[in-house]
This record gives structure tokens, C-alpha cells and sequence, in this order.
């Protein structure tokens, strides 16, 4: 029995082939040491893995992992992971997702669900408490339905066998992902594990849905002093400008307004930083025009969800890196199309961040005479049905489905397709950003903007740091990857990060003490490359950093900030680990031609990624060769045994 | 630990009519079952047994309850955030999330259907951050 709460002390490991289930061992110092989430998956991926995997084989591996917070009332703590190998990228993908599957996953008496081999037949899986049962999805019309049918319908199921309201979480793939669109996701409520394909690999394992539900209880270890933390914590998201007021009033919609102010507003597929006519399809617009309230995911009182009226449905609004990219991305101005688009992809099971790059990628090999497909950036009108053509891979749609990546090693045009390891970058132009240019190259799963480090939002978006500069910026990736590392795999919201900061620096940009920190984090390189060797020096409560004390109280685990942050170096050192067994090495971590040798603006050298110098810099800070793999030293350091494949 | 039906049990099957989870089972006038499997604690079915013939979690009995004696759940509006949680857990779905009128970016829990609440304070027990109170 493990000595800490927060977890349900049990993983199953379950064979599709064979329906058989068994326990998964998970100990206590595995949980020190990964906690949970996708650290704790890329530990479980690594073990098992027999070098044979490829993402649409048997021995590819499906982990659905939660965190010790999830399901413990922490505030915004109700997320899950999901982690395999990408048909995107052919190397770890990891996708977190806010419905509520992972809350039921805990209820059903598990930490996280190993899914291993292939459904004989397509399939969905109900879990409630021990019992596995695998239903024919074709029988049950489950397979070919779009996510909120499929959603809906297994609810039927549920309560008809049952004799009453089940009330369960649910993960399901649209067509798309029964279509084995590279870019496909697996949807839990209205909310996607979206990135780097893990849709298809559901898809290729003719695995539709799964459904669980029971009736465990995530054990608290000091219920009132908890509660006390959960109320504190959530009284400072409540009072922080960004988790308080910005967000739930405008959303991830409302950083267009300051991507467009600092030049990184990805336009016309990354030509340019800005967009003329940002102002129709900004956050302030759609909340003026479009949003009918804000809502959120369960446990969260931050709510940046968008509520909106798409043919008199009140859906999911879009975020903002379907904004950005199907906005000015490819030069489209009607915000009522982007929510119409965003709804269509969502219900056809697609990530609308990859879906729109390949679009632009699309449009300007068209441009370019490299590809004669019909699609023009502006011209909209054949862009409402190319969705569904996609999803189920009809005439151009089949080639669209298989990303930038592998369309621009067929028609050319690799210096503008978007993408970053196969993984199309989000709507983040980082010409101007040049961190956030770094973090796309070097993230574990591809061109991620959160796997990133997400640099833009302390080079333009939140904090005003010098942005061109590639000072610091090495060692600044590292702190942020880390953090959001170990936030993640506690099962909490990485927006809850934002609120780390102090609210100072963004309601008071001109404030002395704004002013001086943003002046004077790019100078601080070696004090935080100290931190980074030697996070352990931060072993002392910070009033404004409340994960150590919500993990202590509700897990019983013993946490500080620089135990917090070794942990997320860990996690993010053997997901690297793994890539660089996948045959990931330095010249991997890449970005297009177009950002690396083309400046944003003619006239200023500064405006591009200055990639070579932050790489070298960046592997000197994490302890990784030149070729970019973690070495020996660094791995005994962080208690990774080598060599397992 | 599910709740248990004791041998005080007559058959009468309120616990089995209230059960939001249909994890109660038996004939009538016959002693009745509870699934453990199935069960969540909520207590809805202790409070209808006249009999006092169910036990806790913790294996106390449990008092009979007359329905007009059922407590409710009151939401302490400048506390709640609205995370959802109670809406969740209920069982018979009476609380709903609706944007606080005093700042309507942020929500709060509020009682919609009062006629069906069981007064069984799983809303209470799972508020993460003591929001509700049972009165």
C-alpha cells in the first residue's frame, strides 16, 4: 500500500487483443521521482519499450495517465494525459486534455490505463471499477460517429445497461481519427488531447471511445489543512489580473490583441508577424460579437472556456491558436467562419492547430507553383467542406491528412512548412520571440508552443523581456520546460503557472519594478543557470508558488520549489531520452528555412531565430551532447538508467 | 466502505426507490442488498429507511430522516467559484453552474431543482474549498 495520497495506488495495464488486464506496479519512488502525468507516462513508455515501436504497430503503447491532484479539489486540476508514439513525428507524443476523463479514470480506482496491442475488431472499452468490457463499436453504430454523437451515444449505452444516469468520463476519436489522419485527437467532453496525432493511433487500434466510471474516492492526506491551501490558492487565481480578469473575460482569444502589438502574430502562413485586420478576428471581437458566456473545465475556477452560437448550437469558441492560424494564417477575416471551422473540427476529431498550418502550407505551394491544388490565401469558400474531405481522407482532403511535413517532402517547400519534428508549429510568430523560436526546435513532441518553454510569454505576451536577444535564453527554456513539466504531471492547468508571477508586471508594464525586471532577466543568465544546475537552493516557501504546499497537504509527499522543478527536469530529460532512442539527434531540432535565415523585417537583421548559437547553449545548460543527447553524467544524475532499448 | 443493510430491514424498498445509483436490490418484504460495487455513499437511502436498518460507511446506523427535515445545500456565493465539482458529484443532478450575477466573469454553484435534492450532502463533502454547507 503506497504511503501517499492523491493517488488511487493503481495503474492497469490492459491488452486489446486479448481483453486481459492486469495490475501495473508503480511504486512510491517512482512516484517521487515522475509524480504523475506525462512524466509518469514517459517512464512507463521507456521501460516497455522493445524497439520495435512505430505508432501504428501492436507494439506501440497507449498510456492515459492522471496526477496525484487530479480528482483532489486543487484548483484546475481535473486534467489527463495521454502519451504514445506520434504518427505525426514518430517520437513521443504527449497530449494533455481538461474533460473530465481523468477524473473518472480515479474514480474508477486508477492512476493511469496502459493500453497495449490491437482490437480484433473496431471496438470501445467500458471500465467501471474492475471490470473491462470491450464493446463492438460497429454493432452499437458507435464507429463512424463524430465526437459529441459518439459521446452522447455511449451515454445511452451506459444508462441503459445500467437502469440510471452514469455518470462517466469519456474519451472518443471522431472520423478522423478512424480515418488515420496523422493530425487527428481523441476529444473528452468539448475539450482535445489535440496534438501530435494520438487520434490515429486510437484510430489504427480500432479503438473508438473508452468510458469510465465508479465509485472510488481520491484520498486526501490532510483533508482540512487541503482545503484551507485549495481556498487560498484559489483566492489568488481569482485576484490575479491574467487568471481573474483577463482570462475568463476574454480567453486564450485575447493574446491576439498583444501578439499583434509585439509583431508575433503568425500571418499568411509565418510571412509576417502582424495582421492588418487583426481587429475582426481578435478575442475583444468575439467577446463583444460572438461570446455567450465563459465557462471552464471541472475543478477549475479560472474558466477561459468561449461559449458561441454556431447554427444555433452553443458550442466550444475557438482558442487562441485556431484563431490566429485560421485567421490571418491564411488570410481570412470572417470570425463567423473560424468558429463555424472550429466547431467542424472538433466534431470530426482534428487538431485545428496542425489542420490550419497544413492549410496555409497548402495554399502557399500553391502560390508558389509548387502544388497546383486550388487553395488561395483569402479564398475562403472551399474551406468548409475540405474539413470533412480531410477527415475522411476524399480527393485533396487524403493528401491534406498527412501533414506539412510529409506534403512538403513531396511537392517541395520545406523552408515554409511550418513544422517542427513533423509537428506543425502554433500561431506564435517567433521572428520576434526568439526563446519561444528555440523552445519550438528543441520540444519533445515537435513544434509545441507549452512543450516550447513558452518563452513568448515572458519576450511579448506577459512580461516584456528583450525579445531579440538570445541571452538567458537557453537557460529561461530549460526553467519554464521544467516547471510546466512538473505542473502538468501534478494533473493542474498550465494557465495556474501564470499566476506565479506577480500580477504587478502585467497591469503595470511601465511600473520601475516591471520595467527593471524586464530589463534585467536577460542580464541574469548565470544566476539562472545556477538554478537550473542546482534548483535544491530553492527549498523555501515562495507565497506566490502553491504547488509545494497543495502536494504536501493533499498528497503527503514532501515538495519544495527546487524538488519541483529537479522532478520536471527529470521528466523532460528521459521524454528527450527516449526521442534520441527514436534516432532524434541535433539536427532534428530544426525550424523552417523561413524563420532561421528570412528577417520578419528586411530591415532588421534581429528578426530572426537565431537558432545554432541558444541550441548550443541550450544542450550546455541541460547537460546534453552536442548532438543533442542527454549524457551519461546528466542521466545518472537524475536516477535514469540508460541503455533499456 | 459501501453502506449495509441490516437485518432490520422489512422489504419495504424506499431505499431501493431512492438510490440515485440503483445499487439497492431486493423482493419486496424481503431483506434488501446494497452492491458495494455500485454504491457511493451518498446516504440518500438511509435517510428514507424508517426502520433505521442501514448502515454508514463507518458502520453507524443511520437515523430516519423525514423528508421535510431534509437538509439543503447552501452556497456561500462570495466563497464559491463555481469549479463545478458539486454539480458532478450530485447524483440527481439538482445543482447547476451559472455566472455570478455580482461579477458574472465568474460563476457559482446555485441549487436549480430543490424538489429533487435528497439532502444528501455529497455536494457539501466534496466542495474543495468548503463553499457549501447542509442547513
Amino acid at each position: 500500500m503506497s504511503k501517499y495520497s492523491g493517488y488511487m495506488d493503481r495503474v492497469a495495464k490492459f491488452d486489446l487483443t486479448t481483453g486481459k488486464l492486469e495490475d501495473y506496479p508503480w511504486s512510491d519512488k517512482e512516484k517521487e521521482l515522475y509524480l504523475g502525468g506525462k512524466m509518469m507516462a514517459a517512464k512507463i513508455l521507456y521501460d516497455n519499450l522493445t524497439g520495435k515501436e512505430e505508432a501504428f504497430s501492436e507494439e506501440n503503447m497507449i498510456v492515459i495517465s492522471t496526477g496525484p491532484l487530479t480528482g483532489t479539489g486543487a484548483p484546475s486540476s481535473c486534467r489527463f494525459n495521454i502519451s504514445t508514439i506520434s504518427p505525426q513525428t514518430g517520437i513521443i507524443a504527449s497530449s494533455n486534455c481538461g474533460g473530465s476523463f481523468g477524473y473518472y479514470l480515479k474514480k474508477a480506482g486508477y492512476d493511469a490505463l496502459i493500453l497495449t496491442g490491437r482490437c480484433p475488431e473496431h471496438s470501445w472499452l467500458e471500465i467501471y471499477n474492475d471490470s473491462f468490457v470491450l464493446h463492438n463499436a460497429d454493432n452499437e453504430d458507435i464507429w463512424g460517429k463524430r465526437v459529441s454523437e459518439s459521446q452522447e451515444q455511449i451515454h445511452e449505452i451506459l444508462d441503459r445497461d445500467y437502469g440510471c444516469r452514469v455518470k462517466c468520463g469519456i474519451v472518443t476519436i471522431g472520423p478522423a481519427g478512424e480515418n488515420l489522419v496523422r493530425y487527428s485527437g481523441v476529444f473528452s467532453q468539448e475539450r482535445a488531447a489535440g496534438r501530435a496525432g494520438i487520434g490515429a493511433v486510437f484510430g489504427w487500434k480500432n479503438l473508438k471511445a473508452i468510458a469510465a466510471a465508479g465509485n472510488h474516492k481520491t484520498p486526501i492526506h490532510n483533508p482540512k489543512k487541503t482545503m484551507a491551501w485549495n481556498k487560498k490558492w484559489t483566492n489568488h487565481l481569482r485576484n490575479h489580473p491574467l487568471t481573474g480578469d483577463q482570462l475568463p473575460r476574454l480567453g486564450t482569444a485575447g493574446l491576439v490583441s498583444g501578439m499583434q502589438a509585439t509583431k508575433t502574430l503568425a500571418t499568411k502562413n509565418f510571412n509576417q508577424g502582424t495582421n492588418p485586420e487583426f481587429e475582426k478576428v481578435c478575442g475583444e471581437t468575439l467577446a463583444e460579437d460572438f461570446n455567450i458566456t465563459n465557462k471552464g473545465c471541472l475543478a477549475c475556477p479560472i474558466k477561459c472556456t468561449r461559449t458561441v452560437n454556431v447554427d444555433g448550437k452553443e458550442v466550444k469558441g475557438p482558442e487562441l491558436e485556431t484563431l490566429g492560424l485560421l485567421g490571418g494564417g491564411i488570410l481570412n477575416s470572417d470570425l463567423q467562419s473560424i468558429l463555424k471551422w472550429n466547431y467542424e473540427l472538433d466534431e470530426l476529431g482534428m487538431d485545428t492547430i496542425s489542420a490550419a498550418s497544413t492549410l496555409a502550407y497548402a495554399m502557399e505551394a500553391n502560390e508558389k507553383g509548387l502544388w497546383d491544388n486550388g487553395l488561395k490565401f483569402g479564398e475562403t469558400e472551399r474551406i468548409s467542406s475540405l474539413w470533412e474531405d480531410i477527415a475522411f481522407r476524399r480527393g485533396i482532403g487524403d493528401e491534406l491528412a498527412e501533414g506539412s511535413k510529409r506534403l512538403s517532402e513531396k511537392y517541395g517547400g520545406k523552408e515554409f512548412a511550418m513544422h517542427s519534428k513533423g509537428l506543425e508549429l502554433a500561431a506564435y510568430e517567433p521572428r520576434h520571440s526568439v526563446g519561444q523560436g528555440l523552445g519550438y526546435a528543441v520540444a519533445n513532441r515537435g513544434g509545441c508552443h507549452l512543450n516550447a518553454g513558452y518563452l513568448v510569454f515572458l519576450e511579448a505576451l506577459g512580461l516584456h523581456i528583450d525579445s531579440q536577444t538570445p541571452k538567458a535564453k537557453a537557460e529561461l527554456t530549460m526553467l519554464m520546460q521544467d516547471l510546466f513539466e512538473s505542473i502538468s504531471a501534478c494533473g493542474q492547468c498550465l494557465f495556474t503557472g501564470y499566476a506565479v508571477f506577480p500580477g504587478l508586471v502585467f497591469t503595470q508594464p511601465n511600473h520601475p519594478l516591471t520595467v527593471a525586471l524586464n530589463k534585467a532577466i536577460t542580464k541574469i543568465g548565470p544566476i539562472l543557470s545556477l538554478v537550473n544546475k542546482n534548483p535544491e537552493i530553492l527549498f523555501f516557501p515562495l507565497s506566490i508558488f502553491h504547488y509545494d504546499r497543495e502536494i504536501k497537504y493533499a498528497v503527503g509527499m514532501k515538495m519544495t520549489l527546487g524538488k519541483f522543478i529537479r522532478c520536471g527536469e527529470r521528466g523532460y530529460t528521459l521524454e528527450r531520452y527516449v526521442d534520441t532512442l527514436f534516432g532524434i539527434t541535433e539536427k532534428d531540432d530544426s525550424l523552417p528555412a523561413r524563420l532561421t535565415n528570412e528577417p520578419e523585417d528586411p530591415k532588421d537583421e534581429t528578426t530572426k531565430v537565431p537558432l545554432d548559437k541558444m541550441k548550443k547553449a541550450y544542450y550546455a545548460v541541460r547537460g546534453w551532447s552536442k548532438e543533442g543527447v542527454p549524457t551519461e553524467a546528466t542521466l545518472k544524475k537524475l536516477g535514469i538508467k540508460k541503455g533499456q532499448q | 466502505m459501501a453502506y449495509k443493510i441490516t437485518d432490520r430491514c422489512k422489504g419495504c424498498d424506499d431505499c431501493a426507490q431512492i438510490c440515485p445509483v440503483m445499487a439497492i436490490t431486493g423482493e419486496m418484504k424481503e431483506k434488501h442488498e446494497i452492491d458495494p460495487n455500485r454504491c457511493i455513499e451518498c446516504g440518500a437511502c438511509s435517510h428514507v429507511c424508517e426502520y433505521e436498518g442501514i448502515l454508514d460507511e463507518n458502520g453507524k446506523a443511520c437515523k430516519f430522516i423525514p423528508k421535510e427535515q431534509w437538509k439543503k445545500p447552501v452556497v456561500d456565493t462570495k466563497l464559491c467559484d463555481g469549479c463545478g465539482i458539486c454539480a458532478e458529484e450530485c447524483p440527481v443532478y439538482c445543482l447547476e453552474i451559472v455566472p455570478n450575477e455580482e461579477n458574472p466573469l465568474h460563476s457559482i454553484s446555485v441549487l436549480k431543482d430543490p424538489e429533487v435534492c435528497h439532502g444528501c450532502g455529497v455536494c457539501e463533502r466534496h466542495c474543495p474549498i468548503g463553499a457549501i454547507k447542509m442547513k
